[in-house]
């Protein structure tokens, strides 16, 4: 079985089970844990297929983005303030209060937006790659990505098909 | 498929009931600090009479009484709210809290003597800016009819969350104490229908009258006293900040039972955990109430209001304002947004403590400043008082107050476990851990 | 939940993706009769640039009227989105499922809506950069921070956005579902949005903390936003309006008319989509019994700032609740407000039996938001009718003008628009949660009832 370009093929499963079972076959025949990755239309339990566990940085961007927007917040509200220096209502020049209202909504907003980019980033998005996928993966099957299976890819595909795969899929990925 | 018991390392309900009833035996040293406790108690109260005595002391003698009065119901009579809430959300995170938490609330015995006390040496309210517009013996006559329902309510709370223990320790101890409280009790589907429908509505009264009770505390024993004092919102603001106290005062309850009743096989990390988002949310509510109460005066600059601020925030007790808000806002939000310290037990435990302390800071910046400025109606304020420090008599009834309460608790924990035995039990038939396919996980079941 | 479909994926693709790949007639009609509608607004709002805020009932004290209820009515519905989804995502509500996305979309609808109104309200649009936007037109003046009117744009503006954001990153998954299901532009415009998407384990990882992570951050920022506009009020020393009280109160009252607006919404999908799978009484009972803790929490801060407010003994406080509760118009609308706001829904909604019954909650719900929009007219006007004690005696009561009608149910018209082309291309129901709910059933065997359950990691 001939693999794509970047010597990966995909394995259709329809019941979770056989998906841990696959994975466990490849981890025996050597495939290490970091190439093998699971397809599903929707989340499963952490851990369920027995994949390894992933690591992120998402919780450094709320605080960065917090940082940044605090300091835009800050400097809209003294420059402005500075820029054209007239009491209202009695109010000192650099009013703390009023201020604080303005930067707390900076804060949030720069929060929110690097989480949002964090979110996309971290998942590593946008991602056109040509990897091997399967539309049948948004109607409940389970895909396992064999990615750097060159010169092991009938040992892959052997250990998928015993497992139970219903199908493999070895065509550059329609996820895009 | 194998199952477990969820998060137990007690696995049957024989040998809960077995373990927990076995508790309630009182060691030596438990003994020892009843009397302690109780001496404390009663020295506190014979201060408090003399205080009361026929001569009429000016109001600000009475600052720290109220103070204490407010910090009691702020933190004590608030727990069984958590409890209520974990119990209406069905969050068996809770259980394990929820009878230290209902027990809490016999500080409604402590409270409702003292706010009547207290009331009596309110100023004339004829005239006064205050909700109760000159009707006839207000606020005293409706302030002591709300208190007493409110600890009528707490008691039956908690008697009706311990009817099935005390059926327990009757059927197992022969307790004629356990048995007279639990009325011939028998567990048949009808009676836990009502007993669950029951706690639920008692619950769902109780909070409705906590807010109600704590709207008048706010409004009748510190803002009707302040000249300008003008804030609707503070009796809300009082009511949250309690909420916050009372999730505090229950960890730290819970923290020590656990420790001195060695309950670790029943008390886990998850009460903490589950409670210290709440004591996240009320955090951010404190500070959400406080600045909400703060900016219309500071922006409106209308010189009543500017003299409220002086007399309560920025003025004398700006010491005091600063470390409430340091205690009860700043830290908490700090410690509490890392997910490390709210998954574990002393943290939260910890955030508690300050929480708790910053609450009995803030209680007496309002009640302190409040009766040093109290006076006629129409009187405004000329100088700001300063802060007095405590004198010995201050002491005595604060430190009686609080040992009342700990000498009731102490009690109660003789006639019924310090976890709830029942709702332990329940809680074991309903949640399991299980494997899914390659991981162990919870599985958590409600029932309609 | 108690009421559990067996739902396989490809049904759930096929029920969700309905509507978005296939175009029925009743959509162009409804469209149409929309787009009318918001046509007839746009008239009128051109009509007032040319003619002048004259064609408003405004006088020269009262100069806050109906846009400015309506203004402050939007941005309560768009509290719908973060109660909803937020609060219940953080609670590990399941029940929540069908209900976030459009929550979310009537969120971001309304709140744009609402955004729209202030600047209408200007009679004058084209001057609001001059006072909004933080940067020098070259003659020196810039926005005064210290306004609470700058304080909503800033507020409205980060709000708008990280909902807009929040939905966006939750419809991934669902976009890559949509392009796998789809063909032709379709695919292209989904493949493009879904950013190539595949459900690796890191990307829901990632997904199910951005949920949690999301909520966290915008909760507070839910919370401001009403209380920054409850602050264009209470910032001012106008009698009735300086309460302290008023941004709780408008928050939960935010809560109370954006709750009531999701249990609308979601009997209208349930009918015109076919829902009956996803959207069942179960959660008309969940929405109905989060509505009678919202509205009794409303009723506290009503009554508070009621009896505060009169327990001042203000005589100019005391002259404005007397107006609002006891003088002509607002003798009528008040019991009006407090029937349709409080008693009917609280009335209802107390009775399981009732809040089962959809057709109910529907009406019911819908009477709820005319209390509340009924409840932002009482607070605005009359305050700013009666300014004493600097009234002049001949200025004649504030009357509704027609036009004014007219953008009101533009407003509604752009709504009910936003949602329905949002539903038209993207899925409204969040199908890769939907098929979560059903990866995590258990059931758990006590004597011979097996108890529903649900897995939690």
């Amino acid at each position: 079985m001939a693999t794509t370009a970047g010597g990966a093929l995909l394995g259709l499963f329809q019941d979770p089970v056989k998906v841990a079972d696959a994975i466990d076959s490849l981890r025996e025949a050597g495939f290490d844990g970091s190439t093998l990755k699971t397809y599903t239309d929707t989340p499963y339990p952490e851990g369920a297929f027995g994949e390894d566990p992933e690591n992120h940085r998402l919780y450094v961007f709320p605080f960065m983005g917090a940082l940044c927007g605090f300091s835009v917040g800050l400097l809209i509200t003294i420059g402005t303030q500075m820029a054209y220096p007239l009491v209202t209502g009695g109010k000192p020049i650099l009013s703390i209060p009023p201020m604080i209202n303005v930067m707390y909504e900076g804060t949030m907003l720069g929060a929110i937006l690097f989480t949002v980019l964090g979110i996309i980033f971290e998942s590593r998005l946008p991602n056109f790659s040509k990897a091997p996928y399967d539309p049948r993966i948004s109607e409940g099957y389970i895909g396992l990505l064999v990615s750097r299976a060159e010169g092991k890819a009938d040992v892959a595909e052997r250990a998928m098909r015993a497992a139970g795969a219903v199908d493999i899929v070895t065509q550059p990925g329609s996820g895009r | 498929m194998t199952e477990t018991a969820h998060h137990h390392t007690v696995h049957t309900p024989a040998e809960a009931t077995r373990d927990l009833l076995n508790r309630l035996t009182v060691t030596g040293g438990g003994l020892l600090a009843i009397i302690l406790l109780a001496i404390l108690a009663v020295a506190g109260a014979v201060r408090l009479i003399l205080l009361a005595m026929p001569e009429p002391e000016p109001p600000t003698s009475w600052g720290y009484a109220v103070a204490i009065l407010a910090f009691l119901m702020s933190t004590a009579q608030a727990a069984p709210i958590l409890a209520f809430a974990t119990r209406l959300a069905k969050g068996y995170w809770g259980i394990p809290l929820r009878r230290a938490a209902d027990l809490l609330g016999l500080s409604g015995l402590v409270t409702t003597p003292l706010f009547i006390i207290i009331l009596f040496q309110l100023p004339d309210f004829h005239g006064r800016t205050s909700t109760w517009n000159d009707w006839p013996y207000a606020p005293h006559l409706y302030d002591a009819v709300a208190i007493c329902l409110l600890t009528i309510t707490n008691l039956a709370i908690i008697w009706l969350t311990s009817v099935p223990d005390l059926a327990a320790a009757r059927d197992t101890r022969g307790s004629r104490l356990a048995s007279f409280l639990a009325m011939g009790w028998t567990g048949t589907k009808r009676r836990w229908n009502i007993l669950t429908t029951g706690t639920i509505l008692l619950g769902s009264f109780y909070l409705m009258w906590f807010v109600y009770v704590h709207m008048y505390l706010a409004s009748d024993l510190a803002m009707a006293l302040v000249p300008g004092w003008h804030s609707s919102i503070f009796p809300a603001y009082h009511a949250v900040s309690s909420l916050q106290a009372g999730a505090a005062a229950t960890l730290l309850t819970l923290l020590i039972l656990r420790r001195l009743a060695g309950l670790e096989r029943y008390v886990g990390v998850d009460p903490f955990w589950g409670a210290s988002k709440l004591l996240l949310g009320t955090s951010l509510l404190f500070f959400y109430f406080t600045w909400s109460e703060f900016i219309p005066m500071w922006y409106g600059r209308l010189p009543y209001e500017m003299n409220v601020l002086g007399v309560l925030m920025f003025g004398p007790f700006l010491p005091l304002f600063g470390l409430s808000f340091v205690l009860n806002f700043v830290l908490p939000f700090a410690l509490l947004i890392w997910n490390p310290i709210r998954k574990s037990i002393m943290g939260p435990t910890f955030v508690a403590m300050l929480i708790l302390t910053g609450n009995f800071i803030d209680r007496v910046r309002i009640y302190l400043s409040s009766w040093s400025v109290a006076g006629p109606v129409g009187m405004s304020i000329e100088v700001w008082p300063p802060i007095r420090p405590p004198a010995l008599g201050d002491l005595a009834i604060i430190v009686g107050a609080l040992s009342a309460l700990m000498l009731l608790y102490l009690l109660a924990l003789r006639v019924v476990p310090p976890v709830s035995l029942w709702e332990h039990k329940s809680a074991l038939l309903l949640t399991v851990e299980r494997r899914f396919i390659k991981t162990e996980v919870a599985v958590v079941a409600k029932p309609r | 939940m108690q009421e559990r479909r067996e739902l396989s994926p490809t049904k759930i693709n096929q029920d969700l993706l309905r509507f978005a790949f296939h175009t029925p007639l009743w959509f162009w009609i409804a469209a149409i009769v929309l787009g009318c509608i918001f046509g007839a607004g746009l008239v009128s709002f051109i009509l007032m640039l040319i003619f002048g805020l004259t064609l408003l009932g405004y006088t020269n004290i009262q100069l806050w009227g109906i846009l400015i209820t309506n203004f402050v009515f939007w941005v309560g519905i768009s509290h719908a989105g973060v109660m909803i989804s937020a609060i219940l995502r953080l609670t590990q509500a399941e029940w929540r499922r069908p209900v976030t996305r459009a929550a979310e979309v009537l969120t971001v609808f309304a709140l744009a809506t609402a955004a729209t109104f202030p600047l209408i309200h200007t009679g004058r649009p084209w001057r609001v950069p001059y006072w909004v936007f933080p940067y020098d037109f070259g003659r020196g003046i810039f926005p005064d921070v210290r306004s609470a009117l700058i304080w909503d744009p800033s507020a409205i503006f980060t709000y708008l956005s990280s909902s807009a954001m929040f939905i966006y990153v939750a419809l991934v998954p669902d976009l890559a579902i949509a392009r796998d299901q789809s063909t032709g532009w379709r695919r292209q415009l989904y493949g493009l949005l879904a950013l190539g998407f595949r459900g690796t384990a890191r990307q829901w990882k990632l997904q199910t903390i951005a949920g949690i992570l999301l909520s966290g951050l915008i909760l507070p920022v839910f919370v401001s936003v009403h209380s920054i506009v409850s602050w264009d009020f209470a910032m001012a020393i106008t009698p009735g309006w300086h309460s302290s009280t008023f941004p709780p109160y408008f928050v939960i009252g935010a809560v109370h008319s954006g709750v009531s607006a999701v249990a609308t919404l979601m009997a209208i999908l349930r009918w015109i989509f076919h829902l009956e799978d996803y959207i069942t009484p179960d959660h008309f009972d969940a929405l109905g019994r989060l509505l009678l803790v919202v509205v009794n929490t409303w009723l506290f801060f009503f009554l508070l700032d009621m009896v505060f407010g009169i327990g001042t003994r203000d005589p100019n406080e005391l002259a404005i609740w007397e107006l609002r509760i006891f003088q002509q118009p607002f003798n009528v609308l008040f019991p009006v407000f407090f029937i349709t706001g409080y008693i009917i829904p609280m009335g209802f909604w107390v009775f399981k039996k009732v809040r089962r019954n959809i057709k109910i909650m529907f009406w019911t719900s819908l009477i709820a938001n005319v209390g509340m929009w009924l409840e932002r007219y009482i607070i605005i006007v009359p305050a700013v009718s009666d300014k004493r004690p600097f009234t002049f005696t001949w200025i004649p009561v504030y009357q509704v003008q027609p036009i004014e009608v007219i953008l009101v149910l533009a407003s509604f018209a752009l709504v009910s628009l936003g949602v329905l082309l949002f539903a038209k291309f993207f899925p409204i129901i969040p199908l890769f949660d939907i098929k979560e709910g059903q990866v995590l059933k258990q059931e758990i065997q006590v004597g011979r009832v097996r108890v529903p359950g649900i897995i939690r990691e």
